[in-house]
């Protein structure tokens, strides 16, 4: 009795230990995926969680964005290229200065909801 | 018929409001110095004095490759030029050959954009022809009527022959888009010169003169208006905005 109680205590250590050093790795892995302090995690609808910048705000608001980003991107494409209308704050080129990394953040959304583009082909933009 | 009148007047009265909101909703929509845009106003053009190009030497054509990140296949026919050097020679007896720059001419009545059939090739307001790389098919009708050879398409996907550092504000190629020289239109936009008469000027020859022609006070109006220049192929009526000195 008492021996199979030690035994059993001894595995629960072990599993604690175990689950403590999973979590730690994954804590750190995940600092690491985040790139450091300045950004989150964010977990948005049914689509996996996207890293944003932990402070700020996106050049429009956040609602708006999430629904017609490609649509102030298509229209920037339009006035920048035809009309010569640089506006550097809302440009594709300033995404990437918040949105680090179009891995974790532009790419989740789009594999989840099967948006396929050839933007990045041409347009650089870290993974 | 008098409500009908005072609807009416109402409608219009309206539809005035409406209009005069326009432009401020256009204003908020985008501030900024640099929101502004093309201007009608301007027409971007150069002027190269063939007698100040010195022979052999190939500084804007390495500064044009190094600015738009131009890759070299290391060959001939599918390589991507956006200015080259060429000899010219006039046909009567002890002529010398002369050595000057050719490049997009940006014709004030553009072929290559008259006969894109996807509106991609176009002219913008102040006179520079761009290829809208969003909208090219890649039919390749603009290079067969360019009467200048200036516009060459991407035949390889220029990042699996070398990978490309510089610039990162200028967009890498796509594969099957032509393109052809912009006047670094990113350059312009900022008050900045193109980058092969900055290389020019570098270089100590300054043969290159890039401007606004409609202002009479730049230096590029004032040689288009007193010496005496020339255009290539000006019979074809494509009215360049590239003129040679010299020649
Ligand atoms: C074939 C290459 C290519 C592809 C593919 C491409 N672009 Fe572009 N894009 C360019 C070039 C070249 C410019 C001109 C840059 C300039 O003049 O500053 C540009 C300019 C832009 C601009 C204006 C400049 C800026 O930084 O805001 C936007 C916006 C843009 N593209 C959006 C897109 C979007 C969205 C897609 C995908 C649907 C896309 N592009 C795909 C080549 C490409
Ligand atoms: C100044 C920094 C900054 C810039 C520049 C920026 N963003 Fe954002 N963006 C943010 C922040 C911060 C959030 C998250 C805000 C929140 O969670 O409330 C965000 C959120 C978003 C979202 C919504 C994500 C969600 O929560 O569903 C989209 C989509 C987006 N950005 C696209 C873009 C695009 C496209 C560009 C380039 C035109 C861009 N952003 C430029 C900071 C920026
Ligand atoms: C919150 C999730 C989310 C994020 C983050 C996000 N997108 Fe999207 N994006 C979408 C969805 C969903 C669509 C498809 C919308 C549709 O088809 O109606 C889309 C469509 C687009 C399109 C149009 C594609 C097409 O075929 O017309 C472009 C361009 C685009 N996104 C660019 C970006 C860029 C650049 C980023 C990163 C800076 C980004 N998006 C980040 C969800 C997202």
């Amino acid at each position: 009795m008492q021996n199979a109680n030690g035994k059993l205590q001894i595995v629960k250590s072990k599993a604690l230990v175990v689950a403590v050093a999973g979590l730690l790795a994954m804590g750190i892995a995940g600092a690491w995926a985040a790139g450091g302090g300045d950004v989150r995690e964010k977990k948005q609808g049914l689509h996996p969680p996207i890293v944003v910048p932990k402070e700020g705000q996106c050049v429009r608001p956040t609602e708006w964005m999430r629904r017609n980003h490609m649509d102030l991107l298509q229209h920037h494409k339009v006035d920048t290229v035809r009309k010569g209308v640089r506006v550097k704050k809302e440009s594709f080129d300033n995404c990437r200065t918040c949105h680090t990394k179009r891995g974790e953040f532009c790419d989740r959304c789009h594999a989840y909801a099967a948006v396929k583009m050839d933007c990045f082909d041409c347009h650089n933009y870290p993974k | 018929m008098d409500t009908d009148r005072r609807t009416f007047l109402a409608l219009g009265a309206s539809c005035l409001a409406a209009g005069m909101m326009a432009p401020v909703i256009r204003v908020f929509a985008s501030a900024g110095a640099d929101a502004q845009g093309a201007s009608a106003a301007r027409r971007w053009g150069m002027v190269i004095d063939v007698n100040k190009c010195a022979d052999g030497c190939t500084a804007c054509v390495e500064a044009c490759a190094k600015e738009n990140k131009s890759p070299n296949f290391g060959e001939e026919r599918i390589n991507i030029q956006w200015i080259r050097k060429a000899e010219v020679k006039a046909k009567v007896p002890g002529a010398q050959a002369r050595s000057l720059p050719l490049l997009c001419n940006h014709c004030e009545n553009p072929p290559c954009a008259y006969v894109c059939p996807t509106g991609a090739t176009f002219k913008r307001d102040d006179g520079i022809v761009l290829v809208d790389k969003h909208r090219c098919i890649g039919c390749r009708y603009c290079i067969i009527s360019c009467p200048y050879n200036a516009r060459s398409l991407v035949f390889k996907q220029p990042d699996e022959v070398e990978a490309m550092g510089g610039n990162p504000d200028v967009p890498r190629r796509g594969k099957g888009v032509v393109e052809s020289c912009d006047f670094c239109v990113r350059r312009v936009d900022a008050g900045r010169q193109p980058a092969c008469v900055e290389a020019c000027a570098k270089a100590g020859h300054r043969a290159l003169v890039f401007g606004d022609l409609r202002d009479p006070g730049s230096e590029a109006a004032r040689l288009v208006a007193t010496s005496r220049t020339q255009t290539i192929r000006g019979d074809l009526g494509t009215q360049p905005k590239v003129h040679y000195m010299g020649l």
